[in-house]
Parts: C-alpha cells; sequence; structure tokens
C-alpha cells in the first residue's frame, strides 16, 4: 500500500511540475533537424511572348521571417539591387531590367526592349547585396495554335482544337465578351490534338476574341503549386529559381478575333 | 523452452484493398473529410518481420519482449499540398513508401491487491513520397519514439477496484516554419500578379512537439442494492457495477496540437483538452 500511494504521489507530483496555465504559451517543441531561415530574394518572373516590347516583368521582395510579417512595418520589403539581368541562351543577347526611377514600381522590372521569341531558353540572374544571386531559366513555349481557323460560334457554345506543343505545360483559354472575360484551364494529356467543347451563358452575347495561353512548366507548376494556412504542417513552396524564392516562367499569346 | 518461456518469429507480407482515402489529415477543420478513391491503384503492402520472447519473470509477474521491422513498400497519401503538371493523374493522391522499427517489452501479472501491466515500447517510423523534399525519408507525423504505458488495478476491497491509466508518451514530430514568403499568382489576360503570403517550410517534420502526458483514474464497485442492481435484476443479469473514470487529470499539463505566432507575445502551443471530465455508468453482467 504504502509502495502504491508512494508512485502515485510521485506521479502527481511529476504532473505538477509540468504544469502551464491558459495564459502561459506552454512547452515548446525541441529541434530534430537545425532548420534557420535562409533569407533570400523571393520573385514573380514572367517572359511574355505576345509579339510586344516590354510586357514582360520581374517582380521582386524578399523573404521575411514570422516575426517580420506581424510586425507594423516591414524595412526593405523590396530590398534594392545591383542588377536583374535576363539573357537570351540563343543569341547571348542581355537585357537588364530595370525599375521606375520614382518609387511606384512596387519592386516590378522591366526592359522596354525585350521581346521574346517562342521556343528560346532564357536565364535570369538577379544580385541584390546581402543576398544570394538568384538564378533560373525558362524555356518560351510554343505559340498556341489552332488546327482550324477561324473558329465558329453558335448560341451559347465554341469549339475548337489545340495544336499541342510539348513546350506548353498548361493553357488557359480567354473568351472575350464586351463587358466580361471567360477562362478555361487545359491540362494537355500525351495527345497532339486537344479537343475543347466550351459552353457558356448565351446572354453575355457573342465573344470577339479567343486568346489562348501556353504556359511554361515553371509557370505551371509553381501556379499549380498551393499555397497553406495550416500551421506547423510542410508543404511544397514550388519554387523553379536557385538561390531564392518564387517562380521564373514563361508565358506565349495568341488572339484569335472571331 | 526450457521454463515455460517461449520465443516466436514470424514473417508475413500483408496486403490491404483500400479503396478510398480520406482528406482528414489535410484538412484544418476536422470535421470535413474527403474521399479519394484508390481504383485502378496497386494495394497497400508491407513485409513484416517479428520476433519475440515471453514466460514467467517472477512470482506472478509474466513478461513479453518483441522487435519488429515493417518493410512498407507501397503507401498512399491524400494531399492538397501537391502540384499537378501535365500527363500526371490526379495530385490529391499520392503513391510513397516507408519502413518502421521498434521493440516492446511488457510486464503483466498480479502483486498482492495490485494488478495490470507495464509496457514500454521503442519506435521509428518514416515515410518517403515523391513530392516531399524531392523523395527524401523524413520522420512518419505520427513518430513517438518513447512510450511508457501503465494499468493498474488496486483491489480496495472485494468489491471495490481502483485503477489507473497512465500514459507517457514523446511528442509527435511537426514542421517548423522558417518564415513567411509572398506566394504570387499569374493572370496571362491582364499581365498581372497577386500574392499570398504563404509559410516557408525547407524541412519537413524538423522539430518534436512536447513528451504527452495522459492520467485517468478509475473507480468500479459492486453493487448489491440500489438502481443500478435492480435494473441487472429486471434484465436477468449476473452482476451490475458502477463505473466511474475522471480522465485527463493531468490537464494542467498542455499537450499542443497546434502552435500559432501571436505578435508581441510569440508562439503559443494550442491544445484541445482543457479540463478534466468525469463520467459515471452501470456495468451489467450477463
Amino acid at each position: 500500500m504504502k509502495f502504491t500511494l508512494s508512485v502515485l504521489i510521485l506521479i502527481a507530483m511529476f504532473g505538477l511540475t509540468a504544469c502551464d496555465l491558459p495564459h502561459q504559451p506552454g512547452p515548446m517543441p525541441t529541434e530534430i533537424v537545425e532548420t534557420d531561415f535562409e533569407p533570400g530574394l523571393n520573385i514573380m518572373g514572367v517572359l511574355r511572348a505576345d509579339d510586344q516590347s516590354g510586357s514582360s516583368f520581374v517582380n521582386i521582395n524578399r523573404a521575411l521571417t514570422t516575426e517580420e510579417i506581424y510586425s507594423e512595418t516591414i524595412d526593405d520589403f523590396s530590398p534594392e539591387v545591383d542588377h536583374v539581368k535576363v539573357s537570351s541562351q540563343g543569341t547571348g543577347f542581355e537585357y537588364l531590367f530595370q525599375a521606375p526611377e520614382d518609387t511606384s514600381g512596387w519592386g516590378y522590372y522591366r526592359d522596354s526592349t525585350l521581346n521574346v521569341l517562342p521556343g528560346e531558353m532564357y536565364d535570369l540572374e538577379i544580385q541584390a547585396p546581402g543576398y544570394p544571386t538568384l538564378t533560373g531559366s525558362t524555356q518560351i513555349p510554343h505559340q498556341p495554335q489552332l488546327v482550324s481557323d477561324p473558329v465558329s460560334v453558335v448560341a451559347g457554345n465554341i469549339s475548337f482544337q489545340i495544336q499541342h506543343n510539348t513546350t506548353a505545360y498548361e493553357y488557359k483559354l480567354y473568351l472575350l465578351f464586351s463587358e466580361i472575360a471567360l477562362e478555361k484551364v487545359v491540362k494537355p494529356s500525351t495527345e497532339a490534338i486537344i479537343d475543347v467543347d466550351w459552353s457558356f451563358d448565351g446572354d453575355l452575347g457573342s465573344p470577339f476574341v479567343l486568346m489562348l495561353t501556353a504556359l511554361d512548366e515553371n509557370l505551371t507548376r509553381y501556379g499549380n503549386s498551393p499555397i497553406s494556412f495550416l500551421p506547423n504542417t510542410y508543404h511544397q513552396d514550388g519554387t523553379t529559381v536557385e538561390g531564392g524564392y518564387g517562380c521564373f516562367g514563361s508565358v506565349a499569346i495568341k488572339m484569335y478575333p472571331l | 523452452m526450457p521454463g515455460g518461456h517461449q520465443f516466436k518469429a514470424a514473417y508475413g507480407k500483408y496486403f490491404q484493398y483500400l479503396t478510398t482515402m480520406d482528406s482528414k489529415g489535410d484538412e484544418f477543420v476536422q470535421f470535413l473529410d474527403y474521399y479519394q478513391s484508390l481504383e485502378e491503384r496497386a494495394p497497400l503492402n508491407s513485409i513484416h518481420h517479428i520476433l519475440g520472447l515471453s514466460g514467467p519473470l517472477f512470482g506472478d509477474i509474466q513478461y513479453e519482449v518483441s522487435a519488429y521491422y515493417k518493410d512498407l513498400k507501397q503507401l498512399y497519401r491524400a494531399t492538397y499540398s501537391n502540384t499537378v503538371v501535365a500527363g500526371q493523374r490526379s495530385a490529391l493522391i499520392e503513391g510513397g513508401s516507408g519502413e518502421s522499427y521498434g521493440f516492446e517489452i511488457l510486464l503483466k501479472g498480479e502483486f498482492g491487491r495490485l494488478s495490470g501491466w507495464l509496457g514500454y515500447n521503442y519506435s521509428k517510423g518514416f515515410r518517403r513520397y515523391p513530392s516531399i523534399l524531392d523523395g527524401r525519408r523524413s520522420l512518419f507525423d505520427a513518430d513517438q519514439p518513447h512510450n511508457i504505458k501503465s494499468i493498474l488495478m488496486f483491489k480496495l476491497t472485494p468489491d471495490i477496484v481502483a485503477s489507473s491509466t497512465l500514459q507517457l508518451t514523446s511528442g509527435v514530430p511537426r514542421t517548423w516554419e522558417t518564415g513567411m514568403r509572398m506566394h504570387a499568382s499569374y493572370d496571362p489576360l491582364t499581365n498581372t500578379m497577386g500574392a499570398f503570403a504563404t509559410y516557408i517550410t525547407p524541412e519537413r517534420n524538423n522539430v518534436r512537439y512536447p513528451a504527452r502526458m495522459a492520467w485517468d483514474i478509475g473507480w468500479k464497485k459492486k453493487m448489491r442494492s440500489g438502481f443500478g442492481f435492480n435494473l441487472a435484476e429486471y434484465l436477468g443479469g449476473v452482476d451490475a457495477y458502477m463505473t466511474m473514470t475522471v480522465r485527463n487529470l493531468l490537464f494542467l499539463h498542455r499537450n499542443p496540437v497546434y502552435y500559432f505566432y501571436i505578435p508581441d507575445y510569440g508562439y503559443y502551443g494550442m491544445s484541445m483538452e482543457w479540463l478534466p471530465s468525469i463520467s459515471f455508468g452501470y456495468s451489467l453482467q450477463f
């Protein structure tokens, strides 16, 4: 009896020493793998093949510590950079992206002369003081093509075929009406021709443009990598660049007037 | 074996033909569950190796020692945090593999008016999935290496038995965020981008939550009169017992299930069990 009582008292004492009142933070986890915050640039760079110069951009900010993101002000969220360089693997031409001279840039960098070519490979290099050099590369998808053109539209429905090219990992299609645009995402399979049968509300009237966009592998992977609000849970970040965070991808555009 | 000891060895291939897998592990609101089909996928299968030894120790006390190794050849997980690209099947189910091993020591029997069992087991579990750390091995979400559990019953009188259930286990491994970043979304129509804050998790299950403790006590009394006794008699029962259980006695020790960052405060461990609970009931024996 004495032995049992002693055991129970010992257990109770052990339990009481580990008390945490509700207003206290409670016991903290112990580290299994040493995992420190890695400072780095966080970007979204898109090279856009749309027959227009200057439509490509790179948006630059940086990764934040958890404490920083909850603070009232975040200093230097879009840090100063030494250069943002995009170079063509095919021609060797280099383009230095610049931010606007005023402070309205919100971290955007552009080059007004760059008109990327479908099918070409491009490299990105960003250097910023205090951060690792960020690099990435992308192959611009071939411009999406319809198998038969023009496309006929009947009341509330449009059907067409896309000639799939393996440089495209996802297609985003848009039907432009006078006041609205509809979007459809098509994930290609191994078939060379993609059939699209698209119904829409006939009250919208007739669309005047069919816009086909083909995304490269980087934009597709990053764009389909879901964000998570679940705390203390691993999730892929979908990063497609080296030496930092974010995505450097490309998109090819083709417009078909209807 | 001499002295009443027994040695056991087992080897087996196990197949589980599950038809669906639920998404509970990936849901923040645990009332939600979506089921994904496992049709046309290979069955879950594993190879088990088990060794065991058991026998009398002293008096009425017996022991059991066992060790195991499981090669988990085919596993699946349901996840939303996966990327699907051209030509791939649904990203909501992902195939993987893993392994687990460990050993267990168990003492059971009677010592005077005290009876019950006391067990300790050590176990490790690992998983591999292509979308997690590029297929590298990481700790299983339910990996709790040390586990001490005791169930003791003390006969106070011939009709009254007090019981204690105590469990001390290692905390589960979880992923501790190193920071946050903006995850951008690109709109090809307008050539613009939006952004959402999301966590940075370069490692999986890189921290271990604090050790978990749970202690319940109970009371069982054989009824000789009163409602329970009359009910048993009316229903033709042999015996009636009144049971009382006090659960979560160590409620002041927090067993966190999540940690939240609170500005100007720091991390706060969130627990689901705030107070002990008491339950009464009748147990009728037929």
